[in-house]
């Protein structure tokens, strides 16, 4: 296993993740300050859909133009979804959404292509892009709580073309080295284990929002609990490389468990729950790097099909404090069995 | 990334459910379920090729 990271690999990861923060800083608070909340059920998950789902079709075409720069596409993408949301019609608006969350696949495969790119057999400067998102989400949330003018939203953007332009030179060219990991059983099919990937990462999506949380009711409360996540992203690719997929596989699902129980009124708990929760993720993304190999966007893209699929029934079902309790304990099982047929020793 | 509706989940979920159908166009849902079986049958075959190639190897 190893354990000394390169500065290339360091410098991507930190960079990718200020990429992803910028993403989720433009998403959240654009859709937020324009949010038709009469509407709600059908542009979250038109949004999700369209976010989501195609990231897999986007790998795909990088993976046919290895010279184009798919981060500047996305960021061309959010321009165009900000100019159109300041037009005042439902249908303008419809576009407005749908471009911001095309250009939002895009960057999302610009960075795991590029994150990839870098790190050989390692998972933590991928793990680190990811984490990146978290804390996008909660600073964009509040630029939409104080509604900031949408202008100042350019200032990402331009972050995100800089960092695009600047590491092009790695990962936007005809050849491109891509992580090599290989942590699956080979004693099942690909499918089955790619089928597995999805599941778990269902999983995850769902229990995200069914786990009870009873102390949040400041805004402070949020921006710990989503550090906590980012941290807890971060992390798990860091003690995947350190010390093997396995060994986060336990702590993530069962080891959390717990914590996430108790913390239903306590704080520190919780946060340290949803810190151990959020760390499989790095494991689902390297199942998926496994089977596909060479092909980091459309990996990336199969995690978050997953992740739409999860999230999908909490709109339409919702369950008391007690019954999501269970469901947590379930689910944490089943993603544990689940992981630990899937890897290899 | 995606574990931000833990945030709204008390804002947002409640209106969903008691919500009821929303008034949206049938022209503009039609497009986009168009679209999103689209988007779902490319990604099917996407999947199917990248697990042959994977075997391949």
């Amino acid at each position: 296993m190893r354990k000394e990271y390169s500065s290339i690999e360091l410098s991507y990861g930190f960079l990718f993740l200020i990429f992803h923060l910028c993403i989720e800083v433009v998403s959240y608070a654009l859709f937020y300050l324009k949010f038709k909340s009469h509407m709600v059920t059908f542009f979250v998950i038109l949004y999700d859909f369209f976010a989501f789902c195609p990231q897999l079709l986007v790998g795909d075409f990088y993976n046919r133009n290895k010279k184009t720069n798919i981060g500047l596409i996305g960021a061309a993408f959010f321009v165009a979804a900000i100019l159109l949301a300041k037009f005042d019609n439902f249908n303008i608006y419809l576009l407005s959404v749908l471009l911001l969350a095309i250009g939002n696949a895009f960057l999302h495969v610009c960075g795991a292509v590029a994150t990839a790119s870098v790190s050989q057999n390692k998972i933590f400067p991928s793990s680190l892009f990811v984490a990146g998102g978290t804390f996008g989400i909660i600073i964009g949330r509040y630029l939409a709580n104080i509604k900031i003018n949408t202008y100042y939203l350019f200032i990402p953007i331009l972050i995100i073309v800089f960092i695009s332009i600047f590491t092009a030179k790695r990962w936007c060219k005809s050849k491109v080295e891509s992580i090599n990991v290989d942590i699956v059983n080979k004693k099942y099919s690909f499918a089955v284990i790619l089928l597995i990937a999805i599941i778990v990462v269902m999983v995850r999506s769902y229990m995200g929002f069914v786990i009870p949380i009873n102390w949040k009711s400041e805004f402070y409360h949020s921006i710990l609990l989503f550090t906590f996540l980012g941290i807890g992203k971060a992390i798990g690719g860091l003690l995947c490389d350190k010390f093997g997929y396995k060994f986060v596989v336990t702590i993530s699902t069962l080891l959390c468990v717990p914590f996430i129980i108790i913390g239903k009124d306590f704080m520190f708990a919780s946060l340290f729950g949803m810190l151990l929760f959020s760390m499989t993720m790095s494991v689902t993304y390297a199942m998926a790097l496994s089977i596909i190999k060479n092909n980091p966007g459309v990996a990336f893209g199969v995690t978050t099909i997953g992740l739409f699929l999860g999230a999908v029934p909490v709109f339409f079902i919702k369950f008391d404090a007690l019954t999501s309790m269970v469901l947590v304990v379930l689910l944490s099982l089943v993603s544990y069995i689940l992981l630990n047929i899937s890897l290899k020793n | 990334m995606f574990l931000d509706i833990i945030v709204e989940t008390e804002e947002i979920i409640e209106p969903i459910i008691n919500e009821g159908k929303p008034a949206v166009m049938p022209i503009v849902v039609v497009a986009v379920v168009v679209v999103a079986i689209v988007i779902a049958v490319l990604c099917k075959l996407v999947i199917k090729r990248e697990l042959s190639n994977a075997k391949r190897v």
